[in-house]
């Protein structure tokens, strides 16, 4: 007992900052602990899930196989299993996720019955409830959901999220909007307020690609859209279709004021191989950015066989090593002609451009 | 000793205890703070992520092209599967170009037997000043179309980075140590930042893991392993802390001062308008980072470098103390030149957040931690010879600072193991 009471006097004349200190590291301890116990319990949860995930997966490909292929298959069996295994969020997701997987390999009528079942489980209403949720990743995962089963009737709940300050969330209900709105896939265009990231148009590219889309606009008419972003993509979209159509649209855009945008232009001119744009292009070359010079020198040689050799000879004399070996090699693509003039050069040793005619000559680079 | 000596330096040692302690709760609390930041940052990503296909970046013709620079000394263990690793990333639009910096031993040899290279007359522009050029190879393979070697004199990391800069035709590129594993969507990972900010991104960064006894087949990482070696282990856990919960906050608060040297992405505009690497430091690539953010501060553009929690590269960590200790003393230069060399942002307003919060904790808690920890040991070594050790204080600071760092991994292991991202129930089989 004495020893106990000199213990307890031995900590009483601790100084109070050394008992604070102790304290604290008490505290980090417990914490410590905390912190272990989460993540024991998290490893045997994911386990369990895991392990849960796989039990159900197995059950419901048996029950999507059977009701896509068993043609005497009982509605109350659907019934039931969607009262005994569906009965909770962890089932119906990984039920969810095998019939959107199943879903994206199918087209027609297995496509359509895939949908059947998904409304007749009621999971219809469980996509639809998410899209109520204050929390915009459960929005999209709603979107995606009714998208991938192709629910055309809830269009205009998912339009209302095409503006949405969360781009994730608005890029979802975009895509979403491509694949159910089969009349004018990209009406959205014209509702838009919010640019369209660079991210966002690869999605609805390839949305767009992956649809196989039968009403595809004209998309020149976006072209003199207010927002730059939605006219890129819009270039971008001229070119992926070929639409050739717009090629007086895109000369007109020439004259746009940013220089990003016009670059775009060119690329786009170049990949139709829009030949009306070659007086164009050599008017404005002079007073072009030199990123978009390089443009012009890649371009002209794609769209026209005329001879412009007079303006590529003028571009090798000036400064800038870049415009040169991009005039070297217009000239080359131009035809016989050019490569003459080129290796005519490359030969001269004295040339002080012999080195770029050689560099432009070699095809490995 | 008269008592007034005895009880000056009593005070001293009393005065020094206190500072060392709110030294040390100034650290404590900015990790926590970290620590906070990160998860709330790392949940946001995984969110953001489950909705993320890369094969749309990997089909879409909008996706950038990229130039993958790696830079090569007296590599030729390795050389060949490294190179062929990097030709097969999962990536359309890329080039890879590997520059020999003066390699005393046959790694350019081996490149041109392999690769069936031959010598090309390249016009160089040269926008970034480096060392003379010897040579620039292309393969005869056209299965290799991707390959350009550059043959260059000696000149350092720095150097041979910026003759790949110089030769690269791409508007990004990605600067790896060529001794690197890369995961094969690390390129599709590190791109999409690019395109999906408001802002101009100028840079991207991942995780960094280490390789030590993992298994490794033709440049792939098969099966990750713990390392052997303590020392290798220790790093492990250190890394997670550096990465999952360092620069992941940093990120996420728009303060980022270091993309790793081992693997990262630039903007290849803003690289060559700071200059390209700079020779003259041995922490080349914070420092880069720092003059490229403190460029677009001063020409007040927005932008943004971006850091991806995912593990993107594996590294081998130094095995021994005598590997480590040179590392360690290349890094704390690095860091020491760079703050110093940007010493006009500490403090300073015009660089937001830069300035006012990451500059100035870099300073007080990456620079002078060593400084401090070094005089602090002396001190006391010197206060318990002469008899002024304040023991209780001693015994309860050091448990105090041990449980700190234990809390502070158990953390790291947390956020490590929720970093594994699951995209669907289906995914669980990958944690």
């Amino acid at each position: 007992m004495d020893r106990l009471y000199k213990l307890q006097d031995h900590f009483a004349d601790i100084p109070e900052t050394v008992e604070i200190i102790l304290l604290v590291s008490l505290f980090f301890l417990s914490v410590a602990f905390g912190l272990f116990l989460v993540i024991l319990l998290s490893r045997l949860k994911d386990g369990w899930k895991y392990r849960r995930s796989r039990w159900m997966g197995k059950k419901s490909q048996q029950l999507i196989t059977a009701y896509m292929f068993d043609d005497e298959w009982p509605r109350e069996r659907t019934i039931r299993f969607r009262v005994k295994k569906l009965n909770n969020g962890f089932n119906r997701q990984v039920f969810l996720e095998s019939l959107i997987s199943l879903s994206q390999n199918l087209i027609g009528e297995s496509a359509e019955r895939l949908s059947v079942l998904y409304e007749e489980l009621g999971l219809h209403q469980h996509s639809k409830y998410k899209l109520y949720s204050n929390s915009w990743d459960v929005i999209a995962k709603g979107i995606c959901e009714l998208a991938e089963m192709g629910m055309q009737q809830d269009l205009d709940l998912i339009r209302s999220f095409i503006n949405h300050s969360h781009p994730i969330l608005r890029s979802e209900a975009q895509v979403a909007l491509i694949r159910l709105e089969k009349d004018a896939p990209f009406a959205f265009l014209n509702q838009l307020s919010e640019p369209l990231l660079g991210w966002q148009q690869m999605q609805l590219a390839r949305a767009a690609h992956k649809a196989h889309l039968e009403n595809l606009p004209a998309f020149e008419q976006w072209l003199s859209n207010e927002e730059e972003t939605i006219v890129v993509f819009c270039l971008r979209m001229i070119v992926q279709y070929a639409q050739h159509n717009a090629v007086p649209k895109l000369l007109e855009l020439l004259d746009h004021p940013s220089a990003e945008l016009r670059r775009e232009v060119l690329v786009a001119i170049r990949q139709l191989e829009a030949f009306e744009a070659t007086e164009k292009l050599l008017e404005i070359y002079s007073h072009e950015t030199p990123e978009n010079k390089m443009e012009i020198l890649k371009t002209l040689p794609a769209i026209t066989l005329e001879d412009n050799f007079a303006f590529y000879e003028r571009v090798l004399l000036e400064s800038d090593r870049n415009l040169q070996l991009a005039a070297a090699r217009a000239m080359i693509k131009s035809g016989g002609k050019g490569k003459a003039i080129l290796s005519g050069i490359k030969d001269d040793l004295q040339h002080a451009l012999h080195s770029v005619a050689a560099f432009a000559l070699d095809p490995r680079i | 000793m008269s008592e007034l000596i005895r009880s000056y330096i009593g005070e001293t040692a009393t005065f020094f205890n206190y500072l060392v302690l709110y030294y040390a709760i100034g650290i404590c609390a900015s990790y926590v703070i970290l620590a906070l930041i990160s998860a709330f940052a790392m949940a946001n990503y995984k969110k953001r992520n489950s909705f993320v296909d890369y094969r749309s970046i990997l089909s879409s013709k909008f996706a950038p092209s990229v130039s993958l620079i790696a830079p090569a000394y007296n590599e030729s263990m390795t050389i060949v599967d490294n190179v062929r690793s990097l030709l097969t990333l999962h990536y359309n639009n890329c080039e890879v170009i590997i520059v020999n910096d003066g390699s005393k031993d046959n790694t350019m040899q081996l490149l041109i037997e392999a690769y069936e290279l031959e010598k090309v007359d390249y016009v160089l522009n040269e926008q970034v000043a480096t060392k003379p050029v010897r040579g620039i190879y292309k393969a005869k393979n056209p299965a290799h179309h991707k390959l350009v070697v550059v043959d260059k004199e000696n000149g350092g990391k720095a150097d041979a980075l910026n003759v790949g800069i110089n030769v690269s035709v791409n508007k990004l590129i990605a600067c790896i140590d060529v001794d690197c594993v890369l995961e094969p969507d690390s390129l599709l990972k590190l791109v999409k930042p690019f395109k999906e900010e408001e802002r101009k991104v100028i840079a991207t960064g991942g995780v960094i893991r280490i390789a030590n006894s993992c298994e490794v087949e033709d440049g792939r990482l098969i099966r990750v392993h713990v390392p052997d070696k303590f020392i290798a282990r220790v790093q492990v856990l250190e890394y997670f802390r550096a990465f999952l919960m360092g620069r992941m906050a940093w990120a996420h608060l728009d303060g980022l001062l270091l993309i790793s040297g081992a693997f990262g992405m630039f903007d290849k505009e803003t690289v060559i308008r700071a200059g390209g690497y700079n020779h003259n430091t041995v922490g080349e690539d914070m420092e880069l980072l720092v003059r490229m953010r403190r460029l677009m501060y001063e020409e007040k553009m927005p932008c943004k470098v971006a850091f991806i929690p995912d593990p993107l590269c594996w590294t081998e960590a130094p095995q021994t103390w005598d590997i480590l200790k040179r590392q360690r003393n290349r890094w704390t230069r690095g860091t020491a030149e760079t703050l110093m060399l940007h010493r006009k942002m500490i403090l300073n307003k015009r660089y937001g957040i830069l300035g006012l919060v990451s500059l100035p904790l870099w300073v007080l808690f990456e620079w002078l931690a060593p400084l401090i920890e070094f005089f602090g040991m002396i001190f006391f070594v010197l206060s318990a010879i002469l008899g002024f050790a304040n023991w209780p204080f001693f015994f309860s600071f050091l448990a105090l600072i041990y449980s700190f760092a234990i809390m502070n991994s158990l953390f790291a292991i947390l956020s490590f193991s929720k970093s594994i991202l699951t995209n669907s129930t289906s995914d669980l089989n990958t944690c």
